[in-house]
């Protein structure tokens, strides 16, 4: 025998009781022997039935001694066929569910809401936290981290910064770098804006990825190489095999493609808008900005850098290697030290998910809780329910159906009502998957969500899971109906034992939703205030897009601010137009800018970030940011004029006025250069609605424009903004046919976009907790209900002897409120525990907010209330006389 | 033995069918299952839970007993006899079994019979 069969013959020994192990084992085992043996020769099929029958039979065995260990020999029911007991079990079980219509299906759909929800969730978990990258040997990969202290911001890395890390890490066998820019591409149907990924000539081969037709490009590829995504070879190329060696144009340079990358995948980085790349390039020097790929230092930082480890490598070698690097940068560059920049690494796939694995565990907890209380609420109904029965099992009993098939009968119908269940789960997950996708705020990772063999696998293992839960203790109970005392007459007053278990599954079921409550209505609170905070300026009724002018046929800055002012221009003559300004980048869009400053009191060495702006002046009035002091940009004003923001102001000259002072900056690189200031406008929250603005500098785009590089349009409209579309992309068309319109979008789509994140898990917490909720009624109306039942006879006899209906009404009320008060605390308290991991979205509410949690509690509690009410109503107008006649 | 027997202790096949093969000679387990198959041409097999449940629950009721086997088995492999409790019970039962059939055939609803 070989050893997994011997030890499954050891586990299913196992399971008999010890007398019988003891006096039989070495029996068992030779007549298995024998008997496999004898199996063995008539082949493998024969083999497999035989393990199946044996399997069972001694199952079956274990399960009869176990369950009456001392019955009567002459029972011994062998079966023609080891299934056919489990069949017939199954076949009663069945019938007896047909039986209870409606609780079977209540049971049906709690088990599939619960399990289906679930199994949903996981699949998202699964696909974003769990499975592995598409690279290879993924776990090698390391992002390299440059964070500001103290602040919560990240760092680019600059060409120069990347081949330090190369030589300096050894750790690293590799080190590759990725940036994201916006390109217009021609040459291929209709100029498009799109975003390309900019990676350095190894990315390909240091994150293992090889492309789907033609190649991947390498560090041997010359400059002007791209390799397209499949989204954009069959959108733009209608799936040509022939696109092999063609030229596009990015920005007006030719660039040849020489390969085409795998359907579906993408190349995830942290913090990088992978679903935005429409194809890749390796590095050149078109681009008007600047040679990132050779720049030192700071300036022009636009690269993430992944290393991969080697062999011998380990990250904690690599993390002392940078820390040494560190300390270099930060000699040579103070921009560096000012910002006290830190190196980090970072294994890329923790990194990836890092902003995301808080809501995903969240919403797995939340989940689970309904999972629990769907269970508890499931096994309170299964418990009735075997009472109920008792009578018919103890007859069934009396007629000589032993324990272990009464047993089998009862654990059946939970099997059955589990499977259903599962079903129902399945399909409700499937859908499920579909909804999260279309609520869900871009998840990274988000496209591999599938309901594929794993997640099958999962709730397939929690709807076991569940039915052994859940059907396990009614089962035994109802298997041990004692005839005798079950026959003998109306049952005595008296409560049974399972009356505890019944009441602490109800008072489980209403603690469980009252820390989901409570996360509902912390994450709402939190919503209305993030809804109510004032952005700086009013959103509705305006649209943005992009502009992007090619540095290969437009000198900057005159001419592309001549494009650009003689544009808005244009587009101010636009009907419908109320007013438009040009700024880059807008509030709230993926863009940001942001570098350091000294003016006043904020001296060198004073960390003091402030969002870098270019526009023109018609901005300001066009989102109605008021001028505070001095004026806007003016015709006859120096390039090196500045307007700031209130929050500058304050920090640099706190109680003066800065007007015509001075502010060093450096928006373009280098040494920072000295500025006036014309004018001081209010604050505007550029990055998040939750963060106080830091304050902003905004640059004259009359001096300060450039090519290769968008802007963005901003227009107020008398009618509904996105109307207003076609219009300006014909008056695009008109002024140069080669640059397209890009990302349209309304300022309340941008808003939206900030609130997505906590939105998507309050739908979710709030589903769930509604759920949660009603389970949690029906289980305490149920039980109630049950209770008063069982007592009715009592009741009647109290009535009888001139019992008020006040009192009895009093009695049953009294109990449901009980079990309703000891669970409003117990919740009250799990809320207090487990609100703690809601912190990351609460907004102005603190996580133990008193009037959240009263206001809850009280909700819930008056919902309990009245679901006891109305079986105590009932209880209170029983019929004595009718109610004894039938007893 | 004082058990009494209700209706719910009606002798199962299998019981019966253990019986039967050791009231011929003592046999060891796995004998106990061949004699069964062969007696009943293979319609009856019996899995090694039900037979040693069977012959756990048939040993503690008194019904059989164990003794040695016979040296040339190595003395190693218990053997069952069937013990004079164990005897009078197949024996009522086939008395009962054999009413059924006298009635049967009087009757004339045995198959055989009827043709």
């Amino acid at each position: 025998m070989r050893a997994p069969m011997r030890t499954l013959v050891r586990v299913l020994l196992r399971l008999h009781p010890a007398a019988f192990r003891e006096a039989r084992g070495v029996e068992v085992a030779a007549f298995v022997e024998a008997e496999r043996k004898r199996a063995a020769h008539r082949g493998a099929l024969a083999l497999a039935l035989f393990w199946t029958r044996t399997t069972l039979d001694l199952f079956r065995s274990a399960v009869r001694l176990r369950v009456s260990p001392s019955g009567p020999a002459s029972a011994v029911q062998p079966g023609r066929r080891a299934w056919d007991a489990p069949a017939r079990d199954l076949r009663h079980a069945a019938r007896a569910l047909a039986s209870t219509p409606v609780l079977s299906a209540v049971v049906v759909l709690t088990l599939g809401l619960s399990v289906g929800m679930t199994t949903a969730i996981f699949s998202v978990v699964d696909a974003v936290l769990l499975q592995p990258l598409d690279y290879r040997a993924p776990d090698r990969l390391v992002h390299v981290t440059a964070d500001v202290e103290g602040e919560d911001m990240r760092a680019l890395f600059s060409g120069g910064d990347l081949q330090e890390i190369r030589r300096t890490v050894d750790a690293f066998e590799a080190a590759a770098g990725a940036g994201f820019i916006r390109q217009n591409l021609t040459g291929a149907g209709l100029p498009r804006h799109v975003g390309v990924g900019w990676g350095s000539g190894d990315l390909f081969e240091v994150l293992g990825v090889e492309a789907a037709l033609g190649r991947a490009f390498g560090p041997s590829d010359g400059p002007g190489t791209v390799v397209l995504t499949h989204t954009l070879w069959r959108d733009q190329f209608g799936s040509d095999p022939d696109v092999l060696g063609r030229s596009v144009q990015l920005d007006g340079h030719a660039h040849t493609v020489v390969g085409v990358l795998p359907e579906g995948l993408r190349l995830h980085l942290p913090s990088f808008p992978s679903g935005d790349v429409a194809l890749w390039k390796n590095p050149d020097t078109f681009w008007q900005n600047g040679d990132i790929w050779n720049a030192q230092g700071p300036s022009l930082g636009l690269l993430r850098v992944v290393g991969r480890l080697a062999p011998a490598g380990t990250l904690q070698q690599a993390r002392q290697q940078l820390a040494v690097l560190e300390a270099d940068f930060r000699r040579r560059f103070a921009e560096y030290e000012t910002a006290g920049l830190t190196l980090g690494a970072v294994p890329l796939q923790n990194d990836l998910v890092a902003d995301v694995r808080r809501t995903l565990l969240l919403l797995l907890a939340a989940v689970g809780v309904v999972l629990l209380i769907a269970c508890a609420n499931v096994m309170g109904l299964l418990l009735v329910r075997a009472r109920q029965r008792r009578r018919t099992l103890a007859v069934r009993r009396a007629l000589g159906a032993s324990r272990g098939r009464l047993f089998g009968l009862l654990l059946g119908e939970s099997a059955i009502l589990a499977a259903l269940g599962g079903g129902v789960g399945i399909v409700l997950a499937v859908g499920g998957t579909r909804l999260l996708e279309w609520l869900g705020p871009a998840l990274p990772r988000a496209e591999a969500v599938a309901v594929d063999a794993r997640v099958l696998a999962f709730g397939l293992a929690i709807s076991v899971g569940v039915t052994f839960l859940v059907g396990l203790v009614p089962a035994l109970g109802g298997s041990r109906a004692d005839p005798a005392d079950e026959l003998r007459g109306p049952r005595s007053v008296a409560e049974g034992s399972g009356g505890l278990l019944r009441n602490g599954l109800v008072v489980t079921q209403l603690a469980f939703s009252l820390v989901l409550l409570v996360a509902s209505g912390l994450l709402t609170s939190s919503l209305a205030r993030v809804r109510s905070v004032d952005p700086g300026f009013d959103p509705e009724g305006l649209l943005t897009f992009a502009v992007s002018l090619p540095g290969s046929r437009y000198e900057w800055p005159d001419e592309t601010g001549r494009f650009l002012i003689r544009f808005e221009e244009r587009i101010a003559d636009l009907p419908g137009v109320e007013s438009v300004g040009i700024m880059w980048p807008v509030p709230l869009s993926d863009s940001r800018w942001m570098s350091l400053y000294t003016a006043g009191q904020v001296d060198e060495g004073t960390r003091a970030f402030a969002d870098y702006r270019v526009g023109t002046a018609g901005y300001f009035e066009t989102l109605d940011i008021p001028v505070l002091e001095g004026r806007l940009f003016g015709e006859g004003d120096r390039a090196e004029s500045v307007v700031i923001s209130r929050r500058v102001a304050e920090r640099a000259w706190p109680g003066e006025s800065g007007l015509g002072r001075v502010v060093r900056a450096n928006p373009w690189g280098g040494d920072p250069v000295e500025y006036e200031v014309v004018g001081i406008v209010d604050d505007v929250r550029y990055a998040d609605l939750r963060q106080e603005a830091q304050g902003a500098l905004y640059f004259d785009l009359r001096h300060w424009s450039w090519a290769d590089w968008e802007f963005d349009v901003v227009l107020r409209t008398t009618g509904p903004p996105a109307a207003l579309t076609p219009a300006l992309r014909d008056l695009l068309a008109d002024a140069d046919p080669e640059v397209p319109l890009a990302a349209p979008t309304t300022m309340t789509e941008l808003v939206d976009r900030q609130l997505a994140g906590i939105r998507f898990a309050l739908s979710l917490v709030a589903l769930f907790s509604v759920v949660a909720g009603v389970l949690a009624l029906v289980g305490l109306y149920g039980v109630i209900s049950y209770m008063a039942g069982r007592r009715s006879r009592e009741i009647a006899i109290r009535l009888a002897v001139g019992s008020g209906r006040s009192g009895i009404a009093r009695l049953v009320l009294g109990h449901g409120l009980r079990l309703t008060l000891v669970g409003l605390a117990l919740g009250l308290g799990g809320g207090m525990v487990s609100s703690r991991l809601l912190e990351t979205w609460l907004y102005e509410v603190e996580a133990t907010d008193p009037a959240t949690y009263m206001g809850v509690a009280a909700l819930l509690g008056v919902l309990a209330l009245a679901a006891t009410a109305v079986p105590a109503w009932r209880t209170a107008r029983l019929d004595p006389m009718e109610v004894l006649r039938t007893e | 033995m004082g058990r009494t027997r209700s209706p719910r202790d009606l002798m199962t096949p299998a019981t019966l069918h253990i019986l039967l093969a050791l009231a011929g000679e003592d046999l060891h387990g796995y004998g106990v299952k061949q004699e069964v198959e062969e007696r009943t041409a293979g319609r009856l097999r019996l899995g090694p839970g039900t037979l040693y449940e069977a012959i756990h629950r048939l040993e503690a009721d008194g019904w059989i007993e164990e003794v040695p086997g016979p040296d040339a088995a190595g003395g190693k492999r218990k053997y069952y006899r069937l013990a004079p409790e164990g005897r009078m019970a197949m024996e009522e039962e086939l008395r009962r079994l054999a009413a059924i059939v006298e009635f049967a055939r009087d009757e004339r609803l045995l198959p055989e019979e009827a043709r």
